[in-house]
């Protein structure tokens, strides 16, 4: 039962972190966007092996490209790649260091612009290299400021309950 | 354990590969398939995803052009309170350009400058001048009506003076000529400084309010019909022999953007027509007194061959008793007997005790103030020559008329303010001059 309850918790803050990537993020930023998804994607990875992260990647990826007008596929691919990292990494995750959690973050949500910049034809367009190298990393140091804190806000509530 | 962990790691492997084989298919799928699976998903599983993604960036949208809006509103009101004068001005524009066709020649538009407020707020300068045939004294008019008068001419510049100057004077009457007056600013205390009051009307008329008050055309300076104001009541003054009317001014003196002066050729012709005072029946009332004129300058016509018979049986008495050595001025003052118009007659008939001129100094050329004078002197009193005048101006130069004491003929003739009207079309002003 309290397993149950601990998926439950776990099922409704990703929900409630894939609605934030489709209501806030337009609503916060321009060429700097918060990708809720990453987190969400981070918060159900250490609870997963690899194999499921990157399924939920994959669902995550399709559900942001489904609104996303151009490289259909490419963000599938991209967080795909990232749960099933990030599942591999689990043990950075929780582990009481923010900072860790924040680099993490950081990290994944780089990549996973970078790898949609590059498999949406991005590369090919001239302000890639402001993308890539300015507002890439802005974008995802805000996911890792955003995230750090809502991990630490959220691991007394997502902590697996003593069995 | 070792088994299972092998297990999972296959499991996750081959998860891993299944989900890239699909996000790769995603990535290569041609576009109008790619198309099709997005659009599917937008339809169905991301449906409120991307109803939420839609009203979100509406929202931002809406915040981020809020400024902007802000911005527009605020234009867009600007706008709209500068439409109302806008549009205000540009009715007035129309109507000038209509009181132009009306008038067709013999005026020049011109901007009006009003002055700052703490100077003079009765003067006006005009942006034409003597360049344009403004000359002084000519008649500053609206659509409306009567507005001033110019009283300083330079070539590219007039100054005028709005009815509300308190030398502004202007010969009125109604539109159907019943009582005559002078009309000039009130100078009341508060709002009744911007009204008029009409002076002199004879105790016999009586203006009902809401009557029309239109300049006279005695005086030559400005022509006949112009509206001036509407009669509001009549006021109490210390003169006892004639009525006052406070009158609502037809203009106000601020509104007037632009103008028209009237150039002294077209003064002298007229401006009938060019305000509808009463339509038709006004125009049969000008009828009726056209053939009015017409009877009277008929008989002042005779009056003048009666005078200037006597003047000659005169003249042919003094030779008989003083000799030839005087024949010469005898002669002078019966060719200027003869040429004496009838608007003098009134003058002298009226009684004014002036002095005897001599002959060389009389102008042979009428001026316009005998008959002015004459036509509206009261019957017995000749005491205010009532003409068009700017108190505080330049003094006139109008020469008196020929102040010779007349013998009445023998049938009577006809009181002054009768006779009078007939002078109307043989009055010639000297350029300039004022009655």
């Amino acid at each position: 039962m309290s397993r149950l309850y601990d998926w439950l918790r776990l099922l409704v803050a990703v929900l409630l972190l894939v609605l934030a990537h489709f209501v806030l993020r337009p609503l916060i930023g321009d060429r700097v966007e918060i990708d809720f998804l990453v987190l969400a994607l981070l918060l159900l990875s250490i609870r997963v092996r690899p194999g499921a992260a990157a399924v939920c990647g994959l669902l995550l990826g399709m559900a942001g490209d489904a609104a996303t007008p151009a490289g259909f596929g490419s963000g599938m691919l991209a967080l795909t790649l990232v749960g099933y990292i990030t599942s591999w990494l689990k043990a950075a995750f929780f582990a009481e260091n923010a900072v860790l959690d924040g680099v993490i973050i950081f990290a994944s949500a780089w990549g996973v612009i970078l790898m949609r910049l590059l498999l949406s034809g991005g590369g090919m367009q001239a302000g890639f290299a402001v993308s890539a190298l300015v507002w890439a990393p802005l974008s995802a140091a805000a996911t890792a400021v955003v995230g750090a804190v809502l991990f630490a806000v959220l691991r007394p509530l997502l902590r697996p309950a003593a069995s | 354990m070792a088994r299972a962990s092998r297990t999972g790691t296959r499991t996750d492997v081959a998860l891993l590969g299944a989900a890239l084989v699909v996000a790769g298919a995603a990535l290569i799928l041609p576009a109008v398939a790619r198309g099709r699976v997005q659009g599917a998903l937008q339809s169905s599983v991301a449906a409120p995803l991307v109803s939420a993604q839609a009203w979100a960036s509406r929202g931002r949208q809406a915040i981020t052009d809020h400024g902007a809006l802000v911005g527009r509103v605020d234009s867009l009101a600007l706008a709209a309170q500068q439409a109302d004068p806008l549009r205000a001005e540009n009715d007035r524009l129309r109507a000038l350009i209509g009181l132009g066709q009306r008038l067709q020649s013999g005026f020049v538009a011109t901007e009006v400058a009003h002055p700052q407020r703490g100077s003079d707020e009765h003067t006006v300068m005009l942006a034409a001048g003597s360049n344009a045939g403004i000359r002084p004294f000519a008649p500053l008019i609206v659509p409306e009506g009567l507005i001033g008068m110019v009283t300083t001419v330079e070539p590219n510049v007039s100054t005028a003076i709005l009815w509300t100057h308190a030398d502004f004077r202007v010969s009125a009457t109604s539109p159907d000529g019943g009582a005559f007056g002078i009309v000039a600013a009130h100078l009341g205390a508060g709002a009744d400084r911007f009204l008029l009051e009409m002076r002199g009307v004879p105790f016999r008329n009586d203006l009902k309010p809401g009557t029309l008050i239109v300049s006279s055309g005695l005086g030559n300076v400005y022509p006949r019909g112009i509206p001036i104001g509407v009669v509001l009541r009549e006021t109490k003054t210390i003169e006892g022999w004639a009525r006052t009317y406070l009158l609502r001014p037809i203009v106000a003196p601020d509104a007037a953007m632009s103008a028209m002066v009237l150039l002294p050729a077209r003064s002298a012709v007229g401006v009938t027509g060019a305000w509808s005072t009463g339509p038709s029946s006004d125009a049969t009332q000008r009828a009726i007194v056209a053939a009015g004129d017409s009877m009277l300058a008929d008989s002042v016509r005779l009056v003048q061959a009666r005078l200037a018979k006597l003047a000659l049986l005169d003249s042919l008495r003094r030779v008989a008793i003083y000799g030839g050595d005087s024949g010469v001025r005898v002669e002078g003052d019966s060719v200027q007997q003869g040429e004496r118009t009838p608007s003098v007659t009134p003058d002298s008939a009226a009684g004014a005790p002036t002095p005897r001129v001599p002959t060389a100094v009389v102008p042979r050329r009428l001026p316009p103030s005998g008959g002015d004078a004459a036509r509206r002197a009261p019957a017995g009193g000749g005491t205010a020559a009532r003409a068009d005048s700017a108190r505080g101006a330049a003094p006139r130069p109008v020469p008196r008329p020929v102040p010779r004491p007349v013998r009445p003929p023998t049938s009577a003739p006809r009181p002054p303010s009768q006779v009078a009207p007939a002078a109307a079309p043989v009055r010639q002003p000297p350029p300039g001059a004022r009655a």
